[in-house]
């Protein structure tokens, strides 16, 4: 729905782009939900340990992630996989690397009760929280109920969907503006085009609208095993539906901001965008990219970073 | 109108008031929105699902690096499809399972589809890198495969793949293994993606749209009548319940003007009852004066007989009588005899003009009472003793005065006295008795006779008027109402005394005191 929604508002003077503008604004949603959702995102009590919040590895100033290959949740052990940005998260089509929740709302108790990171679970949670009085109040101004796992959902979900980056430089160009992109860029998001990265990465979000397999070209994971050892992550999509051709595939990330959230990929293995695309162009496209080009497409990359959302301190 | 119609016609509008409610309700449960909702949310699915089917058709020959239509019609049909799982619980049972098994499919299709798009793309992308390419040739068999992945031009495609690298020295060896890896990618999935989309086309959510969507048609269809047959009824109804009320409204209305009518007449007839008894009673009164006249006209009768006879024998006396000097004297005796006589007559009848007055209008005064008794007395005294009845007065004192109108209280005292009289008259040694007291600045006159007081019956209704116990003709029964009305307009009392073996009653007056009469 939201690539959909994005689709016909990107009727800007540059019609049939495989890309388009992000809306530029979030959708209306309570206040007082949102406001409860930013409360409990920010809330190390949603972990075992109360050390480790949502925030903790989606921080709004390290572009909605955590800077980090991999995650560390509770007590120092490592995630499984890099943290995506929470940034435009309501615009993909499915959560997780692995599209294993439809919704955000679904989303939300994955890491709670992942041992990984929150090693938690509602009854603990909502244990901790029913005897905070603000919080219990706000949600009775919320939603007009005791705060249970509904709650928790629904809030942290509307929270995640206000944050939005409108208006970069790139949906500036989209939407007309000819010169908000300089040459290089321009010729950049050209190269995006022609060697087909917007043949996955499209839409509003540049990404996050489709499955894709890592390694349709080249064999990725041959050639990761040989510096490291497969994880069960690394099996993807077929974790969840035990389809043998879901093997290694793995939603198609956004690229929205995607300067400010190195390290890259789902094991978080490239540290730069110049790697990123390479790899991409090798593995996805099957194509050697001169270096030329792989500048200009990196300069595309860094105007899609937009106006960051404000979010005060909990 | 008799009162089992109304009744009937009142059981009539009860039954169809709640036939009424009843067909009222059933025309919430005929809801043929409803149905015309769920029928152009089957046929919008099925719109979106054709164009689905016709993207994913577009999508697998076109070489467009436009936002993939797939996409879009794709997150389309899932919001279409979202819309119908959440309608899907209140369609009713007959629903549920095509409902069920729609959603089911349709959630299959997207499944494939997902993965017919990620193919696509890097099919894509494939195709687009060989169109690039200088080898226009195997671009042109490699798009050919694609589009029918037979055997044949599997190896039309493999022919020219197996040459790649011996007759194009303008491309670098990693160029023509890419082009290699390219079309063998495409020789690979063009028939994974022409199975996928046979897969895609196989589910049957055309069909189990266009069911549903027939269905929900034919149902609206029959809601329809059934809302239009209530809506009938419903008219039917309503002008059965209003006719009903009209009809008792008019009944009740008939009714109301009938009482009317009756009681005004029934008004009338008492209005005019009353007139006529008040005219019998104005006559009686009249004749109760009459009465009383006609019997005080008795008493003067006597009073005035006696001197008359006095006069007569008198006037022979005179007649007889010589110039002897003796006879002198004789004559001037006989005739102050006669001067005194003729004046005591002239007393009575000037007593009689008063008496006969209506003192109803005087002012009231202080008068003598042994002046009033006198007076009485002189109407009746006469027709007491001849008729052998002993009428005493007690002696009081003649200083005695009372406020009132004393011709008024004249007349209670006659009234009481001709009760007496004829209470009494023909009994053996018959008497009647007046006594005068002063009691408290209270005139206390009572008249006793010798009769042996009133039965209990008797006394309970003596004072009403018309009470008599007189023969026919003889009283009125209003001699003592009347009495009693007078003592009463003088706030006085007129009782029976029950203390006495004898019949006595007492006229009780207040304002009365001793006046020495010469100083008065």
């Amino acid at each position: 729905m939201a690539a959909f929604g994005a689709a016909s508002a990107g009727a800007g003077p540059l019609s049939g782009e495989p890309l388009q503008p992000l809306p530029l604004k979030a959708p209306d949603q309570n206040p007082a939900i949102v406001h409860l959702g930013k409360r409990l995102f920010h809330d190390p009590r949603l972990s075992k340990d109360n050390a480790v919040a949502c925030s903790s590895c989606h921080a709004m100033e390290l572009g909605g992630a955590d800077g980090q290959p991999k995650s560390v949740g509770i007590g120092g052990s490592v995630g499984d996989v890099n943290a995506p940005t929470v940034f435009n998260s309501g615009y993909n089509f499915v959560q997780f690397w692995d599209g294993r929740a439809r919704s955000l709302e679904d989303q939300v108790g994955g890491p709670i009760h992942n041992p990984k990171e929150m090693a938690s679970n509602w009854t603990e949670v909502l244990a901790k929280l029913k005897v905070d009085a603000a919080v219990v109040a706000e949600s009775r101004r919320a939603f007009g109920k005791e705060i249970d796992i509904e709650v928790i959902q629904r809030s942290i979900a509307a929270f995640e969907r206000s944050l939005v980056t409108p208006n970069s430089r790139f949906d500036r160009y989209l939407l007309g503006d000819q010169v908000a992109l300089s040459e290089t860029e321009r010729r950049g998001y050209r190269e995006f085009k022609m060697y087909g990265c917007s043949s996955c990465h499209q839409g509003a979000n540049v990404g996050g609208n489709m499955f894709q397999k890592l390694g349709i070209m080249h064999d990725y994971f041959a050639d990761a095993r040989k510096t490291r050892s497969l994880t069960e992550a690394d099996r993807g999509r077929f974790n969840v539906t035990k389809q043998p051709t879901d093997l290694h595939v793995f939603r198609v990330p956004s690229l929205r901001n995607v300067e400010l959230t190195a390290p890259y990929f789902h094991d978080g293995s490239q540290r730069t965008l110049e790697e990123a695309v390479r790899a991409m162009a090798h593995y996805q496209l099957g194509r050697k990219v001169p270096s030329a080009h792989v500048n200009d497409i990196v300069a595309f990359l860094r105007t899609l970073t937009g106006e960051l959302p404000k979010v005060e301190g909990p | 109108m008799s009162t089992r119609k109304r009744f009937a016609v009142l059981i009539g509008a009860a039954l169809s008031l709640i036939l009424l409610g009843g067909v009222f309700a059933m025309s919430f449960v005929f809801d043929p929105q409803r149905f015309a909702d769920g029928f152009i949310r089957m046929q919008n699915f099925d719109l979106l699902d054709t164009t689905v089917d016709m993207n994913l058709l577009q999508a697998s020959s076109g070489l467009s690096q436009n936002y993939d239509p797939i996409v879009k019609s794709t997150d389309a049909l899932r919001t279409a499809l979202e819309g119908i799982h959440a309608e899907e619980e209140g369609e009713g049972e007959a629903y549920t399972l095509p409902l069920q098994t729609l959603i089911e499919k349709a959630e299959q299709k997207l499944l494939l589809i997902e993965r017919y798009k990620s193919l696509n793309s890097t099919m894509k992308n494939s195709l687009n890198f060989l169109a690039g390419s200088p080898l226009e040739k195997l671009f042109a068999r490699v798009q050919y495969h694609v589009t029918f992945p037979d055997l044949q031009s599997r190896e039309s495609v493999e022919e020219l793949v197996g040459d790649l690298g011996r007759k194009q020295p303008s491309l670098s060896r990693d160029e023509i293994r890419s082009l290699r890896d390219h079309a063998l990618f495409l020789l690979d999935n063009a028939p994974v993606r022409r199975d996928l989309l046979q897969q895609i086309t196989a589910l049957p959510t055309h069909e189990l749209a266009r069911k549903l969507n027939g269905k929900y048609g034919d149902d609206f269809m029959l809601m329809q009548q059934r809302l239009g047959l209530s809506r009938r009824l419903l008219f039917v109804m309503s002008t059965i319940l209003i006719g009903a009320i009209a009809y008792l409204l008019l009944a009740q209305e008939q009714l109301i003007t009938h009482q009317t009518r009756s009681l005004r007449q029934q008004t009338v007839e008492i209005q005019s009852n009353l007139d006529r008894l008040k005219e019998a009673q104005s006559q009686l009164l009249q004749s109760s004066k009459l009465s009383a006249l006609g019997e005080m006209a008795g008493g003067v009768a006597h009073e005035i007989n006696n001197p008359i006879s006095v006069i007569m024998l008198m006037a022979d006396e005179i007649r007889d009588l010589g110039d002897a000097p003796a006879d002198r004297a004789e004559l001037g005796r006989a005739l102050d005899k006669i001067t005194s006589t003729a004046k005591r007559i002239a007393t009575i009848v000037a007593g009689l003009r008063t008496f006969s007055r209506d003192g109803t209008r005087d002012p009231a005064e202080f008068f003598p009472v042994e002046t009033m008794i006198t007076e009485t007395l002189s109407f009746c005294a006469e027709r007491f003793k001849s008729h052998g009845i002993r009428l005493e007065v007690l002696p009081f004192d003649r200083a005695l005065q009372v406020e009132g109108r004393r011709i008024q209280l004249s007349q209670v005292l006659l009234n009481l006295l001709n009760n007496a009289y004829d209470a009494i008259d023909g009994t053996a040694s018959p008497w009647v008795r007046v006594e005068v007291n002063l009691v408290d600045g209270h005139l206390r006159l009572s008249v006793t006779d010798s009769g042996s007081g009133l039965s209990p019956e008797t006394e309970a209704k003596v004072f009403e008027p018309f009470f008599t116990t007189k023969q026919v003709g003889k009283g009125t029964g209003l001699g003592l109402s009347i009495s009693r009305g007078i003592v009463e307009s003088h706030r006085g009392r007129l009782f029976v005394d029950h203390g006495l073996s004898h019949t006595c009653f007492v006229v009780e007056l207040p304002g009365a005191r001793m006046i020495d009469a010469q100083a008065a």
